[in-house]
């Protein structure tokens, strides 16, 4: 149907237009023709790098808005602050200046966090230790991604406090680091050090392999999060955990094993679409996810499991509280409170605390393991077979585990998911549901199947997109935004009663 | 420096472009069936241009298999007949524990409503049993007065009966949680009565054909039979999920035995009593009368063979609502139950009001005449009248859901044609309906109650939340009628009914125009 023009452009007003309920995500058609119009200017200064710089800040700080309004000036309020203590530090010749200007960084980082983010958590917290009423919520937005932007930021001033970064001399080339939008709302974390370096090469150089490395992560990133996410979680995952007791353990079972395929499709395949938007414009980043489910240790899953966070915590929470140096109860502690408060890094509630608490005590436990068995291996790649098989089976369950407490709304979730899980199996429905949600699970097969495809095919087919020629990569990624259209737009699969 | 030929930085850019060329394109491709899938038109323009893709309207009636709604009316009346004449109320035993006497006090409406009423339209002004007796009986009845809804999923576990009932209890007095069955897998769901049930068997009426056939013609419209092995129990316990529940003053629990059986009752897990039962074909009660009852429970010492259990009513004097929802049922389901049966309840409980709710599962995307379907639904007022005599019948419209579409969700086009021939039925037959899509559209809408964590993501169904929003928009406006009849009772005039061309135009408690009405569900 033809509309008038007027109403038309009312409509692109709008849809330009902030709009906190519809953020501005890589997998929108809106994205798409933005990132089109951006690209041209950006190649045509792709050998201006300062007006380049400009260009891309004021395209960042726009991508922002469209999420977060006026709260893009946070963004820039953030650059300013430390661009000035990190210069503040590296001019100061006594150390305890230089330490105050860290500790100021660091109060102001996570002062922005801590009252963005954490002040209802605490005012709830208040609330359940002094009554009901004792202090008040606010109505405070939370900023997308503040998460992300305040440790990268963290990142540059300690880095330059210990003496591994020189900071930069333009705010301009800082602002553009915090602000660069492929990573700007989540993730990957990218330290300063590994992208300051790229952000005045001249001229921008996209490589092939560049170019078809990019288009291979949108492929699988957007098959993971708008595909496989989307449709899993809409059409299964998230009706079992609202209402467990309408399933059988064996769904309520499925539901926790699909929320675990869901959250690492959803998280590592928008980290897959920042990395390859990343690359198309010509930056580097580091791989964030690395088939988490193969670990075969909860150690090696910190490891493959959003490694941009995991190192970050290491290197400047773990570390800062003395790391292994200090004996082996205090290396437990230690771990501990890193993971504690890695868990609430990932939202403001008691279950992402007990999240934290659950990985801080199997690494723990593993690092008292390795310690005490000999033979004991960190990783799978170092051990025999059965073993390896064996540890996948056992870290991936207790992940899972770990993720139904995550996910759940409250306790009384969990409490119910175990007890259909432990209590009311039903295994003589299982053939019925897999019927019933033949979709659904073809979807989590198939991204299991993926996930623990060898990593030699992964290589191969990585391949075979990178060096196919542009027209096909074109009409690859046609036909993927084609299958999300139609998954986005298909009928919703109906509630299937199985009980009886 | 890389050589010019190996930067891409431009081929970005044209890659893009054409990407957007090749998807513009696509969006001109119009939704089809390929194989027998549907390919929907992949509309990448979707946030500026929409394409009318409605399907064409097809005079064809909506597709269900009208033969599991088939039913006999005379035979029916007949089989009434025959097993409940001359009329037996079968209560077996009345255990009275320090009974409170005291009649129900007398009951006011709740003046305090300011939220915008869907009013109930009462197409039955004319029946002497229609929405004005029942109004009466919530204002001066001095006994219990029940009402029975039946439903599907929409309702299952309690889900908006809970708030109604609430509300209900609240202003005209009553408690408990009303009707709960002897055993099914769906009791742990139900959060507004805790039942553990040991050694029964449970048969669904939507599963009949896997009922042993001796059981197959002994259902309620609970919609369960539960069979029971020696010692087989049933504890029910009152929770403080909502206000009143726990409140409750009587316990009664219905049972079929037809041989001589004997069973145990224990009230608040202290007062235990075992009763001798001689074998009866029909349904009996022991009802249980004490100040407060926490607990009731069930079990069957001997004398199981042909012993069927039923469920237990939990209320006390005042307003009972008793939720009969059966999944995946569009009220054929009634028609399979045993209507002796439903009357001998009915005779032991004496339902004041039918509620209802059906037709979710009926509704199909781009089918806009339901005809045949409002034909059942006539049956099943008169099938109710049968059974129930003496209760109002009110339709409930069905509920407001939403479908997927390229530009993400959208109301279905099919509820307010689907509303129609509700609305279109209960007019037919004299009985009273209710919108309730209109009552969710006050709310928000489906879109609305999603959002807001109301109802699941399949946009269909409701939870508890959900249920809480239309359960008092339902209440008021019952309420609002009570309230009008009150008023009205107090001056002493007439008390006209509400009549759907009026609804907007006029406050309830004027005279209304009983101008003839042209219902035309094409055109809702």
């Amino acid at each position: 149907m033809m509309l008038a023009a007027d109403t038309i452009t009312a409509r692109i007003a709008g849809l330009l237009a902030y709009d906190a309920s519809s953020p501005l995500i890589f997998s929108s058609g809106l994205f798409l023709f933005l990132f089109t119009g951006f690209l041209l200017f950006y190649a045509a200064l792709h050998r201006t790098p300062t007006a380049r710089i400009v260009y891309v800040i004021l395209f960042s700080l726009y991508f922002y808005y469209k999420s977060s309004g006026i709260y893009f000036l946070l963004l820039i309020f953030a650059a300013a602050s430390d661009y000035l203590i990190a210069r503040g530090i590296c001019r100061a010749d006594r150390r305890w200046i230089r330490r105050l200007l860290v500790l100021l960084s660091v109060a102001v980082n996570l002062g922005m966090l801590g009252y963005f983010k954490y002040t209802n958590f605490l005012v709830d917290m208040g609330n359940r230790l002094f009554g009901q009423g004792f202090l008040e919520f606010q109505n405070i937005f939370l900023p997308v991604g503040i998460s992300f932007f305040v440790f990268q930021s963290m990142s540059y001033t300690i880095d330059i406090y210990r003496g591994q970064l020189r900071p930069l001399d333009r705010w301009i080339d800082y602002l553009f680091y915090l602000s660069f939008f492929p990573q700007l709302v989540a993730g990957p974390i990218v330290r300063a050090r590994d992208f300051i370096p790229q952000i005045r090469s001249n001229p921008v150089v996209v490589t092939r392999e560049m170019f078809g490395t990019g288009v291979f992560l949108i492929l699988t990133g957007l098959f993971k999060k708008a595909v496989i996410s989307d449709f899993i979680s809409l059409n299964f995952v998230d009706r079992v955990f609202d209402e467990p007791l309408l399933y059988t353990g064996f769904e309520c079972l499925m539901g926790i094993y699909g929320y675990a395929l869901q959250i690492y499709c959803d998280f590592s395949g928008y980290s897959d679409m920042a990395i390859g938007i990343a690359l198309l414009l010509g930056f580097r980043f580091p791989k964030n996810f690395d088939a988490p489910y193969k670990s075969a240790t909860i150690t090696e899953f910190w490891r493959r499991w959003h490694i941009s966070l995991s190192s970050w915590l290491r290197d400047y929470l773990y570390i800062s509280l003395g790391g292994n140096r200090k004996g082996r109860v205090r290396t437990y502690f230690n771990l501990m409170v890193t993971m504690v408060l890695g868990g609430l890094w990932h939202g403001a509630a008691l279950r992402f605390v007990l999240w934290g608490g659950i990985h801080g005590m199997a690494l723990a436990l593993h690092k008292l393991w390795l310690s005490v068995v000999p033979g004991a291996k960190a990783a799978g790649s170092e051990m025999k077979r059965g073993w390896r098989i064996a540890g996948i089976f056992l870290t991936f369950n207790l992940v899972c585990f770990s993720w139904l407490m995550f996910r759940a709304e409250s306790m009384q979730t969990v409490t119910l998911m175990l007890h259909q899980i432990f209590f009311d199996f039903n295994a003589p429905v299982i053939p019925q549901v897999l019927t019933g949600y033949t979709a659904v699970f073809a979807f989590i097969a198939a991204g299991y199947a993926l996930h623990f495809v060898p990593a030699r095919i992964d290589e191969r087919i990585r391949s075979g997109v990178t060096q196919a020629p542009m027209a096909l990569q074109v009409l690859l990624m046609a036909a993927m935004i084609w299958s999300v259209m139609q998954i986005k737009s298909s009928d919703i699969q109906p509630f299937i009663y199985f009980q009886f | 420096m890389a050589k010019k030929s190996e930067n891409y930085t431009f081929n970005g850019w044209i890659a893009a472009a054409a990407l957007v060329g090749v998807l513009v394109a696509v969006s001109f491709i119009p939704p089809r069936t390929l194989g027998g899938v549907k390919i929907r038109r992949a509309n990448i323009l979707s946030d500026i241009f929409d394409f009318d893709d409605t399907p064409a309207r097809s005079p064809e009636s909506a597709v269900f298999n009208e033969e599991e709604f088939q039913v006999d009316m005379t035979e029916v009346a007949e089989r009434i007949d025959a097993d409940t004449l001359p009329p037996r109320v079968q209560t077996l035993f009345e255990w009275e524990i320090g009974r409170d006497t005291t009649l129900r006090a007398e009951v006011l409406p709740d003046t305090a409503c300011t939220r915008r009423i869907v009013a109930i339209e009462e197409y039955d002004s004319l029946r002497p049993d229609g929405m004005r007796a029942f109004y009466d009986t919530v204002l001066l009845a001095r006994r219990p007065v029940r009402i029975a809804v039946l439903g599907d999923s929409f309702i299952e576990g309690d889900i908006l009966t809970a708030d109604l009932r609430e509300r209900l209890q609240e202003t005209y007095g009553g408690g408990g949680t009303g009707f709960a069955p002897m055993a099914s897998p769906l009791t742990a769901f139900r959060r507004t009565v805790k039942t553990v049930s040991k050694g029964w068997t449970s048969y669904n009426i939507m599963q009949r054909k896997k009922t042993p056939q001796t059981l197959r013609d002994k259902f309620y419209v609970s919609g369960w039979v539960c069979q029971p092995v020696e010692g087989a129990s049933t504890r029910w316990e009152t929770t403080a999920y909502r206000r009143k529940l726990d409140e409750c003053s009587c316990g009664r629990i219905f049972f079929l035995s037809p041989d001589s059986s004997r069973i145990e009752v224990t009230v608040n897990d202290s007062l235990r009593r075992e009763f001798s039962v001689e074998g009866d074909p029909s349904v009996r009660q022991i009802a249980v009368r004490a100040p407060r009852i926490g607990s009731l429970a069930f079990r069957v010492v001997s004398g199981t063979r042909g012993f069927i259990g039923y469920g237990a009513v939990l209320e006390s004097d005042g307003v009972s609502v008793d939720n009969y929802s059966i999944r995946s049922n569009n009220g054929q389901a009634m028609f399979w139950t045993n209507p002796s049966i439903d009357a001998q309840i009915d005779a032991m409980l004496d339902y004041d009001l039918v509620i209802l709710q059906y037709g979710l599962n009926i509704m199909q995307n781009g089918v806009y005449n339901y005809t045949n379907y409002a034909a059942q639904i006539e049956k099943m007022v008169t099938f109710v009248r049968e059974c129930f005599p003496g209760a109002a019948v009110l339709v409930m419209g069905v509920s407001d859901r939403s479908v997927r579409t390229d530009a993400g969700f959208a109301p279905m086009a099919a509820v307010p044609y689907m509303t129609a021939y509700q609305r279109l039925a209960a007019s037919n037959v004299q009985a009273a309906f209710w919108p309730t899509a209109d009552a969710m559209h006050n709310l928000g809408g489906m879109g609305h109650f999603v959002r807001s964590g109301w109802a699941g993501k399949d946009f269909t169904h409701i939870n508890y939340s959900g249920g809480r929003r239309i359960g008092r928009a339902l209440f008021d406006a019952l309420n609002d009628r009570i309230r009008a009849a009150h008023e009205l009772r107090r001056r002493r005039v007439c008390f006209d009914p509400v009549l759907p061309d009026s609804l907007h135009l006029k406050p309830l408690r004027d005279p209304l125009i009983l101008a003839p009405i042209h219902l035309n569900p094409m055109m809702p």
